[in-house]
């Protein structure tokens, strides 16, 4: 294969070379081929056993098998053909024999596949591959044993068996042409690829023959060199040094090769090594270094030249570096000698020239030094004298005698002497007498002590006068021995003196506050001042300006007595009043004065004057003079100030003085105004009272005559136009009362129930005019037996009521009492009286309770009245302890609040009804439209026990009757309103008796507008009892019990003689026999109180004044005596003491004082003069009955019925008209 | 040399004993089954003839695996004469054997050729009124039940690949004017020996006279 061509540039030994390569390497392919062919074809063996057993395990006939054919042949005749090839490639791989052989054997393996497959075409394909892989042998004579396999299997088949081979039974030349065509065509290729396989190994192993030979001369001139030679791959790797390289490190390839020359660099030069290498390798450029590494011979590190430079290819690309390392140790050493020789000469030079600096140094800073501590010592010096002679206070040293020794230029300006006076001066010789046993004991204790100490010291100066020290002193040793005192001393004289200043104002202050009059202030400030200043001779001059003298109001000398006032004008005194201003004379200047006639002189001449002005912010007025007979400079300009201050203190003490004298008069004419006022409105008010009591009176007893509709209109209209005018006097008495703080409340045994239904009762005719629901309701919890201010209460209820009357057109008023707190000893009841009115705005509520105030303009103009009710109620009700208030919804009604405080009346115990036990469980049927009407009803009849059921209206009532009726539970009782709408009481009460199931129901009808002749049909009707509303729940327990008692003596129908009414129920009670004595002198005022007594049923003897009055008693036992306070001869008050004494402790004659006077303390008058109760003039019915139901207990309102002037008993209760009964 | 003359002479051994070797496989593959004795007239069969088609039967044995080839054959001959031809594939089911025995690889392959209808033939007894002996066995009968057709249709045992029997019926089929009527059957005996078609060994043929 060394071909002919490369000779001429190739030696023959690099051909040789080359051609022993190429033989190396074919035999390698051979070898290498041969052991692939092996295993393969014992794998296709196997493969022919797998193919056989899958496809065709067994042959058929009918219903018998047996083991097909092609099993055994694929075993057999498949080992048979792969055992010798593979045999023969195991054995002699690389032989030409034995690739023949497995090219012979692949060939037949193929046809015994196809057999085993059936003829498949794609095992056909083993044939193509089979020459494929024969290829691998690179030796295209390889092929031709198997090709003639191919040829001889086609011919032989196609001789004896052509239809296996084409399918048919005859063939043509062309096909076994084709047949043979396909396989000679690959042939053909795999035979030009072996060639060119083969020529391209034979070239390649020429190139290696050469750079092995070029090699080879390289090593042998690197070997030659006396440096060390290597070489590097691209990336660093070293992978070649000459001899001396291993010579010099003793090293071997394997261990240096690579990165393996680092171990022998000196440490110190590695990292430098490495990193001037590693950045040649990075960028390609120049390496060149010094470097030691170590010789393994002796093991010295050596300097060595390291350089290396890359060898490019044709584009630029490194592909190896070739380096060397030149000894240089010696040349190295030689220059380092060189160097360190000169450095060390260099460093001698440094040192000589850095000693020779520093001692020149040190010398300039010690003369600074020196300098600097002597300008230090200079200004220390001159530091310490300058804090010395400027101290603010004196300082001094002197011996263990008291010799001064030293003493600084403050001494001079302190005490006025200077540094050498004192310098020549003892301790003893300046020290004021009072501070001179302190002083000498503390000299005597600083010999002995060290330590400092602060005392005060009193130092007579050069001028005399004594300063105050305040001294900080300690002693001075040398050796440890005591040679001497030093201290500082400080001006505390004027601190003193402002102190004692503001202790003496403070004084006078305080005395001002303390003392009531200005004799005991100007004594004490006398005394004050003196501990201060020199006032032996002291006086104080005010000025009366009407009189135009000074007057001295205090006086304190010791040669002149105190003088008598004295005109304003030639003195001191009125030289300072008339400046303002304080002056202090010497005697030179008083001279002066009387020199030019501008004082005269006046008592004892004086060496010193001083006088302060009493200054206050109307001006001047008065003078404060001190005076000193025998010392002409007792006064100084400190001292001037400071009586100055106390001058204006004492003037302020006078002024206030003179104020509180102003205020005590103004009080007094107050007072002795408000007495007027007072003594006015009493006599106001019983010079109106006593003729209203007449029109009033009067007009009541007209009314009760027989009189045309005119006249009675006429006189109806001066009855209330009275009753108003009594209203609006009584508002404003109370208003004014009020005002005067002189309203009080009396506190009596009272019955709640009495006062709030007898106040319902006062106003039922006005809501029966206007036809509203009018009803009480005391909430059966509230304890009714009370201590308290009836009077106020019934006021504060008839002005909240009157107003809800007033104010409400349709609905109802309804006034109730509920307990809002209770204990042992107290009660807390809420009242309110609700209607169903006009409403109030809320911004009016705001303004309600003041007074003069209505709702707004319009409602004073529509319905009168002062404005001064609520006003009076508020006060009323605050003088009591409550609270009072409204809520209001404009259109809807409006309910007004109060809370009151009782004191439960001590071992009162709730007064059960009597026989209340009849009622109990008695079935009553409540029957009202009124749904608070049927409240109320339902809460009484619950407290007596009373089984109740309630129905809004007619309808219903006969329903529940009747249902009862069947059930065998028939109501006893029924109640009923009279107003209802669709079926009122009458018609209700026809329909029940027209029943005969429920007919047996008792029947009481309530009404609130009774007309004459309801009697007649409330008989006929079947009803048993009727009562007029308000009725109190007295009235209502006594009509049930009539009732009830009436029923169980007769279960007849009821009948006119039967009927229950108010009237028939106070009849039962009414006793006339009451004795009634009336003292009164006016003889007007005597027919109106008899004739109102004798329309509630009671006879009244009447005399003229109090004398008669005890005469007739001491005939008479009377029962009650009404008594006019004021009468000739004897009044009321007389009377009723005298009454009193006569009686004694053995009898107790009620007396109720009848009086115009109503003005608060009248009442206590009465009390006191021995009354028992009081009414004030003109007296209204009503209140002529509350009198006697209370004295009386039994009678109440209804007595009026009694002596009603019609010609019947009515049937319905006539409560309503009861005024007009003052007719009689 | 002597070496050489030894390793001449083991393979010259070699050479011949594979020689002689394939000389037997070749012959068994290549030697036919019986020949059917098949009727000249449609036979009295449960076989069904489709008017104006002409008919094909095949008897194959279910479980030769020589018939393999055969069903490939039909395969692609159906695809020339798909529509021309009422083709029946007859699988021989002896009764000794349970039910299914006949359903094989080969009646599945059978069964998804279009336009061929798959019969178990039990007992052998349609095979056997058409004169079947040997898997593989074709009968082409024209539209007046002449039989114009009998012989296999593989040129070998088992032997996939054009063969002179397929092309023999395509010409029948398309042109009527076919090179032959007759062709050897390859493939396993359809009856036991010893039974009443009588078979003298497994497997072997005789060829058209």
């Amino acid at each position: 294969m060394a071909s002919g061509k490369n000779n001429l540039i190739t030696s023959d030994s690099t051909l040789r070379l080359a051609n022993d390569q190429f033989r190396e390497h074919q035999l390698l392919v051979y070898r290498r081929t041969d052991g692939m062919f092996a295993p393969l074809m014992v794998a296709q063996w196997l493969a022919g056993i797998v193919i056989a057993v899958c496809i065709s395990p067994k042959t058929w006939e009918g219903a018998a098998s047996h083991t097909h054919p092609h099993v055994w042949t694929a075993i057999f005749l498949g080992a048979a053909i792969s055992v010798f090839p593979v045999f023969l490639g195991l054995l002699r791989p690389g032989a030409t024999s034995t690739r023949y052989a497995i090219a012979v054997g692949q060939m037949l393996m193929g046809g015994l596949l196809i057999h085993l497959t059936g003829g498949r075409i794609e095992t056909h394909f083993h044939v193509f591959g089979s020459l494929a892989f024969l290829a691998f042998y690179r030796d295209w004579k390889v092929l031709i044993p198997a090709t003639l396999v191919v040829t001889a299997d086609h011919f032989l088949r196609g001789v004896f068996w052509p239809q296996s081979v084409y399918g048919v039974l005859t063939t043509t030349n062309w096909r076994t042409l084709e047949h043979a065509g396909w396989v000679l065509f690959e042939v053909f290729f795999l035979v030009i690829s072996c060639l060119y396989s083969q020529r391209d190994m034979w070239e390649r192993a020429l190139k290696h023959a050469t750079l092995d030979v070029a090699e080879k001369g390289f090593r042998q001139l690197a070997d030659a060199m006396p440096q060390i030679v290597w070489t590097s791959r691209p990336d660093g790797w070293l992978d070649y040094y000459n001899q001396r390289w291993f010579d010099y490190t003793g090293m071997t390839l394997e261990e240096t090769q690579g990165w393996g020359w680092e171990p022998v660099v000196h440490p110190d030069d590695l990292q430098l090594c490495l990193d001037a290498w590693n950045e040649s390798v990075r960028t390609g450029k120049l390496y060149e270094i010094k470097y030691r590494f170590k010789r393994a011979s002796d093991g010295a590190c050596r300097w060595h030249l390291g350089r290396a430079s890359a060898v490019l290819d044709e584009h630029g690309q490194i592909i190896k570096w070739f380096g060397t390392a030149t000894d240089i140790d010696d040349q190295k050493r030689a220059e380092e000698g060189l160097l360190s020789t000169r450095a060390e000469l260099e460093e001698r030079v440094r040192e000589r020239t850095a000693a020779l600096a520093s001692a020149n140094s040190e010398l300039i800073l010690e003369i600074q030094e020196r300098k600097q501590m002597e300008a230090a010592l200079r200004e220390g010096e001159q530091k310490y004298r300058d804090l010395f002679e400027n101290a603010n206070d004196i300082i001094y040293t002197h011996d263990l005698q008291g010799n001064y020794t030293s003493v600084n230029k403050t001494c001079e300006k302190i005490v006025g002497y200077t540094s050498a006076e004192a310098l020549s001066m003892n301790v003893a010789q300046i020290i004021a007498p009072e501070y001179f046993e302190e002083a000498t004991r503390r000299l005597v204790q600083k010999t002995t002590e060290l330590s400092a100490s602060v005392y005060e010291l009193g130092i007579i100066a050069k001028d005399g006068h004594t300063v105050i020290l305040e001294v900080n002193s300690r002693l001075v040793c040398e050796d440890g021995k005591p040679t001497g005192v030093q201290g500082m001393a400080r001006d505390v004289t004027e601190r003193r003196r402002a102190e004692a200043e503001r202790q003496i104002i403070s004084e006078i202050v305080q005395g001002i506050v303390t003392t009531s009059n200005l004799d005991e202030l100007f004594k004490l400030t006398h005394r004050a001042i003196r501990k201060l200043l020199y006032a032996e001779n002291c006086f104080v001059t005010l000025y009366d300006a009407t009189t135009n003298l000074m007057h001295f109001e205090f006086w304190a000398d010791k040669f002149d007595p105190i003088p008598e006032p004295q005109p304003f004008g030639a003195n001191f005194s009125s030289y300072v009043l008339r400046a303002g201003q304080a002056i202090l004379l010497t005697e030179a200047a008083q001279n002066h004065m009387y020199e030019r006639g501008e004082v005269e002189e006046c008592g004892t001449k004086s060496l010193s004057w001083l006088g302060v002005p009493l200054r206050t912010p109307r001006g001047t007025i008065g003078v404060l003079v001190v005076q000193h007979y025998e010392e002409a400079d007792a006064y100084s300009d400190r001292d001037l100030e400071f009586l100055s201050a106390v001058g204006d203190q004492i003037a302020l003490a006078i002024e206030r003085k003179r104020a509180e004298h102003e205020l005590e008069q103004a009080r007094d004419a107050a007072l002795e105004s408000a007495r007027l006022k007072s003594e006015f409105l009493a006599n106001m008010s019983h010079e109106i009272r006593t003729p209203m009591n007449g029109v009033i009176g009067m007009a009541g007893l007209l009314l009760d005559t027989e009189l045309n509709a005119d006249q009675r209109d006429f006189a109806e209209t001066i009855r209330t136009s009275g009753d108003a005018l009594l209203t609006i006097i009584n508002d404003i008495l109370d208003f004014s009362k009020i005002e005067a703080g002189k309203l009080q409340v009396d506190i009596v045994h009272f019955d709640l129930r009495n006062a709030v239904e007898g106040t319902v009762e006062l106003l039922a005719d006005r809501a029966r005019e206007k036809n509203l629901e009018f009803a009480s309701f005391i909430h059966s919890e509230v304890p009714t037996a009370l201590c308290g201010d009836p009077g106020r209460l019934r006021q504060i209820l008839t002005n909240l009521t009157s107003n809800a009357l007033k104010f409400t057109e349709r609905g109802e008023v309804i006034v109730a009492a509920e307990k809002e707190f209770e204990n042992a000893a107290a009660v807390m009841i809420r009242f309110s009286v609700s209607d169903t009115g006009i409403g109030i705005s809320e911004e009016t509520q705001q303004k309600l309770f003041r007074a003069f105030t209505q709702a707004d303009g319009s409602t004073t103009r529509k319905y009168g009245g002062t404005g001064l009710g609520l006003s009076i109620s508020k006060q009323l009700v605050e003088l009591m302890g409550g609270k009072i208030g409204v809520t209001s919804v404009p259109g809807k009604g409006s309910s007004f609040w109060f809370t009151m405080s009782f004191d439960k009346q001590p071992h009162k115990a709730a007064v059960t009804p009597a026989n209340i036990e009849s009622l109990e469980n008695l079935r009553v049927l409540i029957v009202d439209d009124n749904a608070t009407n049927r409240k109320i009803l339902s809460h009484q009849l619950s407290s007596w026990g009373m089984i109740h059921v309630e129905a809004d209206s007619g309808a219903e009532a006969l329903e529940l009757l009747k249902s009862a009726a069947a059930n065998g539970v028939p109501y006893d009782l029924a109640l009923m309103d009279f107003l209802m709408p669709g079926m009122d009481g009458f018609a209700l009460a026809e329909a029940i008796k027209s029943d005969s199931e429920i007919a047996p129901v008792r029947l009481v009808l309530l009404t609130s507008a009774g007309e004459s002749g309801d009697g007649v049909r409330a008989r006929s009707a079947g009803i048993a009892a009727c009562l007029s509303k308000p009725m109190r729940q007295s009235q209502l327990f006594d009509c049930l019990m009539s009732v009830m008692s009436n029923s169980a003596r007769s279960t007849r129908r009821p009948t006119s003689s039967t009927l229950v009414t108010k009237h028939a129920l106070q009849e039962s009670k009414k006793t006339s026999h009451r004795l009634i004595l009336l003292a009164e002198d006016n003889v007007v005022n005597q027919r109106v109180a008899a004739r109102q007594l004798e329309n509630l049923g009671y006879r009244a003897d009447v005399v003229a004044n109090g004398k008669e009055a005890i005469e007739a008693l001491s005939r008479i036992p009377y029962d009650l005596v009404f008594m006019d306070c004021q009468m000739p001869e004897m009044d009321g008050y007389e009377a009723s003491a005298e009454i009193r004494r006569i009686e004694g402790d053995a009898k107790h004659t009620p007396i109720v004082a009848m009086t115009a006077h109503a003005l608060q303390g009248d009442r206590e008058k009465c009390l006191v003069a021995g009354m028992d109760d009081y009414v004030s003039k003109p007296v209204r019915v009503e209140e002529l009955m509350r009198i006697l139901a209370t004295f009386f207990a039994e009678v109440s309102s209804d007595k009026v019925e009694g002596t009603r002037p019609t010609t019947h008993a009515p049937v319905v209760d006539v409560t309503r008209k009861e005024h007009t009964l003052q007719l009689a | 040399m002597r070496k050489k003359l030894l390793f001449i002479m083991v393979a010259v051994l070699w050479l011949s004993l594979i020689s002689c070797g394939l000389w037997v496989t070749w012959s068994y593959q290549n030697t036919p089954g019986e020949r059917a004795n098949a009727p000249g007239k449609w036979p009295l069969t449960s076989v069904q003839r489709k008017r104006g088609l002409p008919t094909l039967v095949l008897a194959i044995h279910p479980h030769c695996p020589c018939s393999r080839a055969t069903i490939g054959e039909l395969a692609l001959l159906m695809t020339h004469v798909q529509g021309l031809v009422n083709a029946n594939v007859l699988f021989v089911k002896p009764h000794e054997f349970s039910d299914d025995w006949e359903k094989t690889d080969l009646w599945k392959s059978a069964a998804s050729i279009p336009g061929v209808r798959v019969i178990t033939d039990e007992g052998g007894v349609e095979a056997a009124s058409f004169g079947s002996r040997t898997s593989g066995q074709a009968l082409l009968y024209d539209t007046n039940g002449q039989l114009i057709f009998n012989g296999g249709i593989t040129s070998s045992r088992g032997h996939s690949g054009e063969n002179e029997g397929r092309s023999a019926l395509v010409s029948l089929l398309t042109t009527d004017m076919p090179s032959t009527s007759e062709t050897p059957v390859f493939g396993c005996p359809l009856f036991n020996s010893g039974s009443e078609e009588p078979t003298e060994e497994f497997c072997h043929g005789v060829r058209q006279k």
